[in-house]
Formats: structure tokens, C-alpha cells, sequence
């Protein structure tokens, strides 16, 4: 269009050629609308003809693909027996589209030199991040190499004895800290779980062994709960095989009870007089 | 759901028609079905709020078929929305009745359907069978927060762009070309 | 509740006579089994106690105090009850509150229903706790609640909570095995409760600085508590009883002592991980961990919270507030950017939100989360994700429509440069797997963090539906939006990816762009359309050319199928280019040659009356709509009657290429 005007000079566009062009359009107008007018009445007479249900008894998406087909290719029948449209012959009309049309595409590509502009944007700092990932995951990558590599020399180097000296004392270490809370276990235990007394066990004999004359169950010493609870570890280390202690009538049943009821020991589930530490440790 | 051939006649009479009335110059009509205090009119209000053109009209109605006697004046329906409230089976079986009254026309793409988002404890209807619905009548569905105006706002901006192509304001396009995207509908393409 | 009571209830103004440290004051001074009918100053203490927890939430020394007079059996049941339910925190609450709870649950002198509710109580504030370490050292001592039949179901909630490594221990497993049967999931029977606690917390945040009330937390670390729902990293805690060993003897260090990328690198290969996996979302150092180490717990540790807390921020209970929402999906953004690679729950996440979801709220970092997505066998990918990016794309603005293609583009980009591969390796592994071949076995996880099954089926297949699909709703979408510049510039970005898939990513395929945008490229207006379809065309031959050049014996029964299929498509490529070179060169536009050319737009009859010179010519290099300013420009300096010399120096040339 640059070209156009300035070959003939600019176009000045004159009051009464575009009053000329209004007739075209309305004219071009006119037409249109008989077309739309004769169409939808054809429309209607045909929908009178239509006797086909409206929906059929069953879900009603057969009936509307179907409907759906036929429409669409009747559509793609319109489409190709239709010749694309031309512009009117009047030259107002043909200048005001075409500036319609340019402007609506400056509108655009502004909007697109936008979105260019912060799409550049994000790709630099999109780099930038990947870059420094880089970096980072190399120098993991380095590091790790390092170690694995420092570990196979140690490994054929056999520096036994560096090793053998640690872990004693780690084993030391341990030893003393074993000890350490071993005996906070025992002030607790003996603060808050004495021995029975004479008269409690008395007590208690007279509740459960009603014929009472069994000497040697009144001679027995009672094992206090400490040596019971250490008993149980000691066999649950020295033979985890099989950890089960024997209940013998040393053993005050209250305190038994007390262990298998608080999930502390658990008993053999095929030997009533046996029982095991539950293995907190694994 | 069996009718004889009387009621299916009177049936034929009440149906909506998408083009048994002239078009009105640029001008785009759509009707939202829905039971009473679904909240149509806030809908409808939000559609006309976002919509740049001056001719557009929203009609609500609780059911169909719509009265007879002011069908004359009434314009010609571009496309029907139907509001489903999913803390009531009531409002399922008013749009499912109203379903019938509708010129199979229609659901060649001038047809939506929108569902209310509710908390999981006041849902009433399986999400399936609203689902369903819209399937066996190949129409899409939104889900809408019925409490939130901006959710509102962005449903009401989907149906003036599906409006827009249903009422045939886009020159070269038809409801049923954009369903040729489908998966299912685009076997032999190419 | 007397007539008195209920009438002052409903006025405001009397209730507000008594302040909270007036209320907590009376209720921590009450003495055991207080006369209740009819105590006016009891029901305003408790009055006042519910009207400032749901307005503003408890300061956290009340809370503590409070958690005593509930449960120390003062008060009957039923008030005790409301007041637990009225323990809304304002800011935090104090760890010292949760140890007072359990230790009144283990006199049990609170009721059995009390007990449970504070249990309860704790899952629903365990976010907003100023500690964890605290409770935590009471796991043993919680895990004995378990017997309670009442509480087993929270109790349980509670230690998934509160569970690290070092507790699943093989008691405790066998112990939840037994109990497994009852237990299958935990109720989410407390909505109202956490409603209310959720509504008070997005007030605070929304109304700015909190009032410190215990002195030890600043409000900005008070409102970063209550928002951010990824943890810190907390390592385990230091017992009091591991703390008496020599500190060299445990060589491992606690990630928590992980400050810097430096210190990671220095103890790399002794790190003692931390208690919550989760906190790898936001902490760079832990994701180097996740890429290197190899145990598979660490991933399913991460994606079992992962999975939980989408569902719980997107679809179960979502805030008010959407910013907690936004950070978390910004965080697993840069999270899954990193590792090159989408978290399996976060898709499975995603497939679910994208049927609800209603196509504007997190829009952004939704779309860039689909990006990451894995291979999936077409169908799988096009019902779960693309079907409804479909109808997005069909009722949105030429905005989102953009939006939507950047996001396809960047997919249909991370398919073939990363996920082919990733499929193949995985495909590859996993028959290994099956056939015990220990070796391959070993070389695979270097391909995933999050491994997961993998179907078998054909990759090019998706990735060449995928495009058929993306092609169809540029088409449709070239119409709605009237061939908008905007929508143009995101579909040639799509093509130009589409263009180099043979020589940029070695793939055996190669898939035309659509007619449609073809032509709209060579009738448009804009320069820039024009010449990037020009370009890619460029792009397209070399692609050919390399193709025809394979070694066809090297390839795959499938890729020489696809080689073949890709090689037939050059007629119609050749049918492209001659059409713009007739139009842009030529001057031949719409002209009938003896190699038919694919448009013919106008028919024979149509053009008779119109100057035949005028169409053909109309779209020449120095006619063409987008090209005519530039040849105006071009022509001013040298418009001395030269004219003609320059027009003659045109010509056309033969870019197409032969085809086999």
C-alpha cells in the first residue's frame, strides 16, 4: 500500500467517495441478509419434514454423533464448493481494510516483541542457573571421585593398624559408656522397683498357692528386678539364637507380668516358663 | 422413559430451536438453566461484566420447556448453559428433564454444562454421573466455586469465548471444527 | 448453659468485660469440681477464651497454661473438651504445651475421650510448633498409647508425623503389622476444627506483624512457620543419652550442621540425613544428595510426603491464601528443574488437579510442571493431561492460548532431549532386571532419582501423536484468534523444535509443519512469519538431507520404519517449497504448474476477470504484503533509474530437494 501511494500521490479520500462506499457496503449488506433470510426459511421447512426422535431410549450419544457427522460433512461440502471472497471494487473500501488489517498486525507484533523480549529474558537467566548447576554438580562430581579413590588406596594399602587402634577405642568408648547408663538403669530400678518385702510375698503366696505348704517355694530367694532385667540382656547378646530365659521359682511373678505387660520381655510363645528382652535393638 | 406418539408431539412443540427465529445483527443470546438460588443471575451478571460487546444478552430460566407465551418475543438462543448444583440431586434431575426439550441441534456444539465445586462433605451427586451427563450428550463441562466471584469471572470469559464461536461471530470457524481436535474424533487425519 | 449466661453469650459487649489473662487466671485458679450452673464468671472466662481463639488466635503462654487446666480433671468433661477445641494458636505453640498434654495422658487422670482429643489436638497444630525435638523424645513413650483403643487411630496419625529412621525398629514394626487390620487410613474427621485454626493463622499473615508474646520467636519466624509447609532440615535429635559419647566416635555429620556447599563437599560421604526428606525441596544441598545417593528409601520418603501434601493444599483443603501454595509448586519447580526430571506423585498430583482445575489459578508454574512430564503411551498422556489442556485451549483468550503452546513447545522439548533417553535406559533396565543381569542393573539409576515401572510401547509413537495433536489446535487455533501474530510467533517457535528432531536429537522422524500454518506464514503481512517458515524450511532439507544419508543397516526394524515414513514426506515438503519459491520468486502465484502445487485457492473461472499478471505477481518478493516496506526502504537510496537493474538481479532459485 506504501508503494501505492506513492506512486499516485497520496490518497485524499473525499466526503462524497466515501458515502459512495457506504452505498457499496449497504448494498453487499442487503444481499447478505435475503441469503440469511431465505436459508433460515428453508430452515424451518425442512425441520417440519424432520420426523425423526428426538432422543432414543438409550444414552442419547449415538444420535448426536451421528447428527454430528452429517453436519460436518456437510460443512467440509460448503467449504469446498466455496471460492474465497473478494473485496468490493471500490477502492475506499479495499484502503480501509487493508489498514484495518495492518493495524490490528502492528497491535500484534508489538504485543509479540513484548513477549520476545521477556522470553530472552528468561532464557538468560535460564543459562545462567544451568551453568551454575553445572558447576556445582562437577565439583560434587570431583569430590566424590576423590574419596572413592582415597578409600581404594587405604583399602590396598591394609593400614590394619590405624584401623585395629581405632576401633579400640571405639570399643573403649562404648565400654564406658555401657557402664554409664547400666548403672543409671539400676538406680532407677532399684529406687522405684525394690525387692518385695516378707510380708508382700507373704501376701502374695497366700493368694496363689492356697495349699500353702510348699516349703520350698517360702526358703527360695527372690531375684531382684535388676538381675532379672540383666539376665535378659546378657543372654539376648551372648546367644541371640535363642534368648529365652527359664523362669525358675527365684523369679517374683508380679515383676514377670510387670516385663511381658510393658512389652519389655516377650514370652515363648510354646514354653509359658520361658521368657526373652524384646529386641529393641534391631 | 417411553412416550407414546401424543406426547411426544406435544414434546416436539415446546422444544428449543436454534434457528427457527432470525438472527439479530451482532447480536449474541445465551440462556442458563438451573434450578432457584444456584446462583444464575451472578453468573449471568458476570458474563455481561466480561464481555467487550454492547449486544449481548443473558437469559436465565429454571427449566425448560420455557413458557409459551411470550416465545414470540422472545430472540433466538445461541447457545444454553446448564447449572448443575452438586449438593442437590434435584437440580440433576431438572437439567436431565429439561435435557429433552432441546433440539438435537443444540448439541452440535451450542451446549455446555457447568457443575458447582462443593466441600466433599456436602456433595451429594457422584462426580461420575455429572460427568456422564455431559458425555452422553458430547458437551463440555466446568466446575465452578459457586462462593468465589473470581472463579466466576473466569467461567464466565470461557462461555463468551464458546458463545462467540457458537453464534457464529468467528468468521471460518464452527463448534464443530474445534471438536476436531478430539483424540477419539481425529482417527484418519491427515 | 443458664438463660443468664446464654443472653450474656449473645452480647458482645459483656463478654469483652473479662480479659483473657482475666479468664485464664480464674480457670488456672479454680479449684477441683467448681460449682458450674450458673457460674456467670466461669461461662465468661470460657466465653472470652472461644471469642479471642477464633478472632485472633491464643498467645502461646496461654496455650500452655490452658493444656493444664484441661487436662489436669479440674473441670468435667465437657468443658474441658471446649476449651481443648478453643487451643488456637495465634502464632506458634510452644513444645512445652505438647509435653504438658502427654505427661497429664500419662497420669491418666484425664478421661480416655480427652485424652484422645489432645492427641488430636496435637496432629492438627504439629505444623505450628516452635520445635520438634521435644515431642519427639517422647516417641517411645506415645508409641504406649497405641494400646489405647480410643486413640490408636490418632496416636498413629501422630508417629506418622513424628516418625524418623532411627525409630522404625523391628518391635515397633510388628507392633503396627498387629495392628495394620484395624488401621487403614486416618480419618480426616477434624475439618471444622482445622478450618477455624487455618482461618486464624491466614488472618495473622494477611494483617502483618504478629505481637510476640513469648518473647523467643520474632514474628517473621512465627509467620514463616505457619506458612511454609516444607520443613526445615531438622536432623535427629541429640538424645540426652548419645550426647555423653565422645563426639568423633559417631563419624556421621547431621545435615542440620550442613550450611554451605563447601561443608557438603568436605563430608559428602558422612552425612547423617535429615529426619524429614521433604526439606530437599527448598534446600540446594540436599538435592546433590538425592542425585548421588543411592539408597531408594530417600526418593519414596520425599514422594509419600509429597503426595500427602498436594492433595491436602490443591484438593482436600485448599487455603484462602494462595501464596503457601504458590511457594510450595515455586519450590517444586526449581526442584524438579534441577534434577532434570518430574516427581512421579507430583504428575499423578497433576492429572488430578487439571479435572478440577479451572484454568487460571497457579496457571504459570502448573503449565512448567507439565513440562517435566514422563513418556507415557499416548493414550495415557492424552485422556490424563492433554484433554483437558484441550478445552482450556478451546474457551481461553489468545493469551493463554500462547501460554499454552510455550508450554507444548517446551514438553514436546523435554520429551526428546530427556525423556526419550530416560525411557530407553529405563526400558532397558528393567529387562535386565527380569533377566537377573546384575551389571545393566547397576547402570540404570543413574537415569532416575524417582525410578518407577515403566510401560512398554512404542516412544516415537507418542512423540508423533503428540504432534498431530499440538498440530490440531494451532489449526483451530490460527482461526478462532484470526491468524494473530501473537499465536504465529508460539507455533513457529513449536516448529522450529519439531524441524531438528533428526539432527539436533537423533531421532528416526521427521513431521511436517500443517499446510494451514504454512501458507498463513507465506500470505501473512508480518516479515518475520515469512521468514522464519523460511528458515525452518532451511532447517527441514538439512534434516533430509542427513536422514537419505543413513547408515539404514545401524537402525532399528522401527527406526527404519519411521525412516521410511519420515523420507515419504519429502513430496509434500518439495509441493511447500515450490509454492513459495513460484509465489516469493517466480512471480507465479496460484499458477497451475505441471507439478501440481497444493493450493489452489482460486479456480480458473473465478480469476478471469482479473488481471492475470496482478495475482501472480502479488506475493513476489517486491509486492508481498509483509516484504513491501522493506523493498520501499531498500529502493529509496538507490531510486536514481536504477530500478530496473536491481529488479533483473532477482532470481529465483531451487531450494527443494530430490526426492528418492
Amino acid at each position: 500500500m506504501a508503494e501505492a501511494s506513492t506512486e499516485r500521490g497520496p490518497v485524499v479520500i473525499q466526503s462524497d467517495s466515501y458515502n459512495k462506499a457506504e452505498d457499496v457496503l449497504k448494498e453487499h449488506c442487503e444481499e447478505m441478509w435475503k441469503e440469511v433470510k431465505q436459508l433460515q426459511a428453508k430452515l424451518v421447512k425442512i425441520r417440519h419434514q424432520d420426523h425423526s426422535p428426538v432422543t432414543s431410549n438409550a444414552s442419547p450419544v449415538l444420535d448426536i454423533y451421528l447428527a454430528r457427522q452429517k453436519r460436518l460433512i456437510a460443512q467440509i461440502a460448503v467449504m469446498k464448493g466455496k471460492n474465497p471472497s473478494k473485496l468490493p471494487d471500490n477502492e475506499v473500501i479495499q484502503f480501509e481494510c487493508v489498514k484495518e488489517e495492518l493495524e490490528k498486525s502492528v497491535g500484534g507484533l508489538q504485543d509479540t516483541l513484548a513477549l520476545v523480549r521477556s522470553e530472552q529474558k528468561e532464557v538468560d537467566s535460564e543459562i545462567e542457573k544451568e551453568e551454575h548447576f553445572k558447576v556445582e554438580v562437577e565439583q560434587v562430581k570431583t569430590v566424590l571421585q576423590e574419596k572413592l579413590n582415597e578409600a581404594l588406596r587405604q583399602q590396598q594399602a591394609g593400614d590394619n593398624a590405624i584401623l585395629i587402634r581405632e576401633m579400640q577405642r571405639k570399643e573403649l568408648a562404648l565400654k564406658k559408656h555401657c557402664k554409664k547408663i547400666m548403672r543409671h538403669m539400676a538406680e532407677f530400678v532399684q529406687k522405684h522397683f525394690p525387692e518385695p518385702n516378707e510380708s508382700q510375698l507373704a501376701k502374695w503366696r497366700k493368694q496363689h498357692t492356697p495349699t500353702a505348704d510348699d516349703s520350698s517355694l517360702n526358703n527360695v530367694e527372690v531375684l531382684p528386678l535388676i538381675r532379672i532385667l540383666q539376665d535378659l540382656l546378657n543372654q539376648c547378646i551372648d546367644s541371640p539364637h535363642n534368648a529365652y530365659i527359664d523362669i525358675d521359682n527365684r523369679f517374683w511373678p508380679p515383676y514377670v507380668e510387670l516385663l511381658v505387660r510393658t512389652g519389655i520381655a516377650l514370652r515363648n510363645p510354646h514354653n509359658t516358663q520361658q521368657i526373652r528382652l524384646t529386641p529393641f535393638h534391631l | 422413559m417411553s412416550r407414546d406418539l401424543n406426547q411426544f408431539e406435544t414434546l416436539r412443540k415446546d422444544e428449543l430451536l436454534p434457528f427457527n427465529k432470525l438472527p439479530i445483527f451482532m447480536q449474541e443470546v445465551m440462556l442458563i438453566v438451573g434450578i432457584q438460588g444456584i446462583g444464575k443471575h451472578a453468573l449471568a451478571k458476570a458474563i455481561v461484566e466480561s464481555s467487550t460487546s454492547k449486544t449481548l444478552q443473558c437469559r436465565t430460566a429454571t427449566h425448560l420447556p420455557l413458557p409459551e407465551e411470550h416465545s414470540a418475543e422472545r430472540p433466538r438462543i445461541d447457545m444454553v448453559v446448564f447449572m448443575i448444583d452438586s449438593r442437590s440431586s434435584a437440580s440433576y434431575i431438572q437439567v436431565e428433564q429439561s435435557l429433552q426439550y432441546i433440539n438435537r441441534q443444540y448439541f452440535l456444539g451450542k451446549i455446555c454444562f457447568i457443575a458447582t465445586k462443593v466441600p466433599t462433605e456436602t456433595q451429594n451427586l457422584e462426580v461420575e454421573s455429572i460427568t456422564q451427563l455431559c458425555d452422553d450428550h458430547g458437551s463440555c463441562l466446568f466446575w465452578m466455586d459457586p462462593t468465589s466471584g473470581a472463579d466466576r469471572t473466569v467461567v464466565a470469559k470461557k462461555l463468551l469465548e464458546m458463545l462467540n464461536i457458537s453464534a457464529g461471530l468467528k468468521p471460518g470457524i464452527t463448534p464443530l471444527l474445534t471438536d476436531c481436535t478430539h483424540r477419539l474424533l481425529n482417527m484418519q487425519s491427515f | 448453659m443458664t438463660s443468664k449466661a446464654k443472653k450474656r453469650k449473645s452480647d458482645g459487649a459483656v463478654v469483652n468485660d473479662v480479659t483473657l489473662a482475666e479468664a485464664v487466671q480464674y480457670l488456672t485458679s479454680c479449684k477441683s469440681r467448681p460449682k458450674i450452673q450458673g457460674n456467670v464468671e466461669l461461662q465468661n472466662s470460657l466465653n472470652k477464651i472461644d471469642c479471642v481463639a477464633t478472632e485472633t488466635g491464643l498467645p502461646a503462654e496461654d496455650i500452655t497454661t490452658l493444656v493444664s487446666v484441661a487436662a489436669n480433671g479440674t473441670f468435667p468433661e465437657a468443658i474441658c473438651s471446649r476449651l481443648i477445641r478453643n487451643l488456637i494458636p495465634a502464632t506458634v505453640v510452644p513444645s512445652e504445651a505438647v509435653i504438658r498434654a502427654i505427661s497429664w495422658m500419662s497420669t491418666n487422670i484425664p478421661s480416655s475421650k480427652i485424652q484422645g482429643l489432645l492427641v488430636r489436638w496435637i496432629i492438627l497444630i504439629y505444623n505450628m510448633l516452635d520445635t520438634l525435638n521435644d515431642l519427639h523424645a517422647l516417641y517411645g513413650v506415645l508409641f504406649y498409647f497405641l494400646e489405647n483403643e480410643v486413640m490408636c487411630r490418632s496416636v498413629c496419625h501422630l508417629l506418622y508425623l513424628l516418625t524418623r529412621k532411627e525409630d522404625v525398629k523391628l518391635f515397633r514394626v510388628r507392633l503396627l503389622v498387629r495392628l495394620q487390620k484395624r488401621l487403614v487410613f486416618f480419618p480426616q474427621r477434624d475439618r471444622v476444627w482445622l478450618a477455624r485454626i487455618k482461618a486464624v493463622a491466614d488472618r495473622q499473615i494477611v494483617e502483618g506483624p504478629v505481637i510476640d508474646v513469648t518473647g523467643r520467636y520474632t514474628s517473621e519466624q512465627a509467620k514463616r512457620l505457619k506458612r511454609d509447609v516444607i520443613p526445615s532440615v531438622q536432623s535427629t535429635a541429640v538424645t540426652t543419652l548419645s550426647s555423653d559419647l565422645p563426639k568423633s566416635f559417631g563419624q556421621s555429620v547431621p545435615f542440620s550442621e550442613i550450611t554451605s556447599f563447601q561443608l557438603l563437599l568436605q563430608n559428602f560421604d558422612r552425612l547423617e540425613l535429615p529426619c524429614q526428606m521433604a526439606a530437599a525441596l527448598k534446600n540446594r544441598n540436599l538435592q546433590h544428595v538425592l542425585l548421588c545417593y543411592p539408597d531408594p528409601s530417600i526418593p519414596m520418603r520425599l514422594s509419600y510426603w509429597l503426595d500427602h501434601v498436594l492433595c491436602e493444599e490443591f484438593l482436600v483443603n485448599p487455603s484462602k491464601d494462595p501464596s503457601r501454595a504458590e511457594e510450595l509448586l515455586q519450590n517444586l519447580i526449581t526442584f524438579t528443574e534441577f534434577l532434570k526430571e518430574s516427581v512421579p506423585v507430583c504428575e499423578n498430583f497433576l492429572v488430578k488437579y487439571l479435572h478440577v482445575w479451572n484454568g487460571v489459578d497457579f496457571r504459570p508454574s502448573v503449565l512448567k510442571l507439565i513440562t517435566r512430564f514422563r513418556l507415557h503411551p499416548f493414550k495415557v498422556l492424552s485422556d490424563l493431561v492433554l484433554e483437558p489442556l484441550r478445552k482450556l485451549f478451546l474457551c481461553s483468550s489468545v493469551y493463554c492460548k500462547c501460554q499454552l503452546l510455550i508450554m507444548f513447545t517446551q514438553l514436546l522439548y523435554n520429551l526428546v532431549t530427556v525423556e526419550l533417553l530416560r525411557y530407553r535406559i529405563c526400558c532397558k533396565w528393567q529387562q535386565g532386571k527380569n533377566n537377573l543381569e546384575i551389571s545393566s542393573v547397576d547402570d540404570s539409576n543413574n537415569v532416575c532419582v524417582f525410578t518407577e515401572e515403566v510401560e512398554e510401547f512404542n516412544p516415537e509413537e507418542t512423540i508423533s501423536q503428540y504432534v498431530e495433536y499440538v498440530g490440531n489446535l494451532i489449526e483451530v487455533g490460527l482461526l478462532i484468534e484470526q491468524d494473530s501474530p501473537l499465536l504465529m510467533h508460539c507455533i513457529l517457535n513449536f516448529y522450529e523444535v519439531l524441524s531438528d528432531l533428526h539432527l539436533e536429537h537423533s531421532m528416526m522422524l521427521i513431521i511436517l509443519p500443517r499446510p494451514s500454518v504454512v501458507y498463513t506464514s507465506l500470505f501473512s503481512n508480518s516479515a518475520t512469519s515469512l521468514s522464519r517458515m523460511c528458515h525452518i524450511f532451511c532447517r527441514y532439507r538439512e534434516n533430509f538431507l542427513s536422514m537419505k544419508n543413513v547408515e539404514v543397516t545401524s537402525l532399528s526394524a522401527c527406526d527404519q520404519q519411521y525412516r521410511i515414513m519420515s523420507l515419504k514426506r519429502i513430496k509434500q515438503f518439495n509441493m511447500f517449497i515450490m509454492d513459495y519459491s513460484n509465489s516469493l520468486w517466480r512471480r507465479l502465484a496460484f499458477c497451475d504448474t505441471e507439478k501440481r502445487t497444493i493450493f489452489q485457492m482460486l479456480s480458473e473461472t473465478d480469476l478471469e476477470n482479473v488481471d492475470s499478471n496482478l495475482y501472480r505477481q502479488c506475493f513476489s518478493l517486491y509486492r508481498h504484503p509483509a516484504l513491501v516496506g522493506y523493498f520501499v526502504s531498500y529502493l529509496k537510496p538507490h531510486s536514481n533509474g536504477e530500478r530496473r537493474l536491481i529488479l533483473s538481479s532477482f532470481k529465483a532459485s531451487s531450494g527443494y530437494v530430490k526426492q528418492n
